[in-house]
């Protein structure tokens, strides 16, 4: 079941957009300044690719890579990195989450146990690519970058998935 | 028909033909590099990130703030040995200048700054300070503790300024072995430590010496103190040294910074740069 606003909202394709956009935002500013804070052994979760995963298991493949391309730049230059690295990483995420879109039963996959293991493989597959991008001129040994900086934010951007996995399994059972 | 059966291909690969050419546009922005016109976007990022994090951090990081004083107060034993025998050194050192008749060296130009911020992306690890090109920060200028060099200024907005830390995979630092002429290039071994290696092995390095920046770099003065040499490892198959050094400065547990406000000399750069183009030239 639906509320009433939140139908009126998905009727109207701009309002939801836009509010995905602003929802965007919102992300990236957190993922600067409250994420830090809540770090465990160096790692961090990455609040933009869960909504990058969220959208494309909710909205289909088309919106879902054109909204992860931009939430890769958001990260970007919020985290002022090089432009367009986790567009590219985050893109072959959610291409494995896309492979999971339901029309018309977006909700079961959302608030399902699948989620949370859709997010985790993304996360898997976007942090291995960033992985490889950043160590390309580095002497530093691919596993233990990987182990020691990239293993830990994938479990915690998994576990923080449980998140949005919540909220949708409360609004399938509403 | 033709037309048609490309509407149809369209149509049926949609997802991936849009898929496909966002990747290539990722790439291609990659390619492209740094973009100035979003410079200033960046800067505004700064500030906001700057702000957030310096009124969100209104509670102290205890664990953080007690491990610093540890260090702090070893730190001050040390120190406190040290005056006495700098006091005669100075005294010394003076007499003899006045000898030589030679001009005592300025004192760096510093500003003090608070950490307001950790960020860490990946495996790169930057921190945010709240001094920015309000106070005549610019980018490239060294950042330090009173225990040593913490890396440099990548971003800069009024208020604030990222530090971009000696624990990224792609900074790498111009070291010289204290009272030694040893020099080489440490890197971040992608854990606590930092790795001086292509040492030969027929030159005596013994732990716990000094690391400290070289007269050689050109991105950070000399002399700064940046670790100790906490072991050394003879690998079987190869003539080098691989010096480990642990660095005194560790990021995430710095409150406050000195920034170095003289940036490296870029006469320097500009000589080796105008020799390599005559050589070039001339072959």
């Amino acid at each position: 079941m639906q509320f009433l606003p939140e139908i009126q909202i998905r009727n109207n394709k701009y309002v939801l957009y836009s509010l995905y956009f602003g929802f965007a935002i919102l992300l990236g500013l957190l993922q600067i300044s409250l994420i830090p804070l809540i770090e465990i052994a160096d790692s961090v979760p990455n609040l933009l690719l869960i909504f990058a995963v969220w959208i494309t298991l909710r909205e289909g493949k088309t919106i879902g890579f054109l909204y992860t391309f931009f939430l890769g730049i958001i990260y970007d230059i919020f985290t002022l990195q090089v432009i367009g690295v986790s567009s590219l990483s985050f893109l072959f995420g959610v291409l494995f989450a896309s492979f999971f879109y339901r029309r018309g039963k977006e909700i079961l996959v959302l608030a399902s146990y699948r989620f949370i293991l859709i997010v985790f493989v993304s996360v898997l597959i976007s942090n291995l690519i960033e992985n490889i991008f950043y160590l390309k001129l580095s002497e530093i040994n691919f596993w233990t970058s990987f182990i020691f900086k990239w293993l830990g934010s994938t479990v915690y951007t998994a576990i923080l998935s449980t998140i949005p996995f919540f909220v949708s399994f409360r609004n399938k059972l509403n | 028909m033709f037309l048609q059966k490309v509407y149809d291909f369209f149509v049926k690969f949609r997802d991936y033909i849009i898929f496909t050419l966002l990747v290539v546009m990722s790439l291609s922005i990659i390619s492209l590099g740094d973009f100035t016109s979003i410079g200033g976007l960046r800067a505004s990022v700064v500030s906001v990130v700057g702000f957030l994090n310096d009124k969100l951090l209104i509670f102290p990081n205890i664990t953080a703030l007690k491990k610093e004083n540890q260090i702090l107060r070893e730190l001050n034993i040390e120190l406190s040995n040290e005056v006495t025998k700098n006091f005669l050194a100075e005294k010394e050192n003076n007499e003899l200048r006045k000898l030589l008749d030679l001009k005592q060296k300025s004192k760096q130009n510093i500003v003090f700054a608070d950490v307001v911020g950790i960020e860490k992306i990946g495996n790169r690890n930057y921190l945010i300070i709240n001094k920015g090109s309000g106070q005549g920060l610019d980018f490239g200028m060294t950042v330090r503790t009173d225990a040593g060099l913490v890396g440099s200024i990548v971003a800069t907005s009024g208020g604030y300024s990222i530090v971009e830390t000696i624990y990224n995979p792609d900074v790498k630092v111009s070291v010289a072995i204290a009272n030694s002429s040893l020099k080489g290039i440490a890197t971040w071994d992608g854990k606590t430590n930092l790795i001086l290696d292509n040492i030969p092995k027929t030159i005596q390095v013994k732990s716990g010496e000094q690391v400290v920046t070289s007269n050689f770099s050109s991105r950070f003065p000399s002399d700064i103190p940046l670790g100790y040499v906490r072991s050394i490892e003879p690998p079987k198959s190869s003539l080098f040294w691989k010096i480990i050094i642990q660095p005194y400065a560790i990021y995430n547990q710095v409150q406050q910074v000195v920034v170095i406000k003289d940036l490296p000399d870029s006469s320097k750069i500009d000589l080796i740069k105008e020799f390599y183009l005559k050589n070039k030239n001339k072959q």
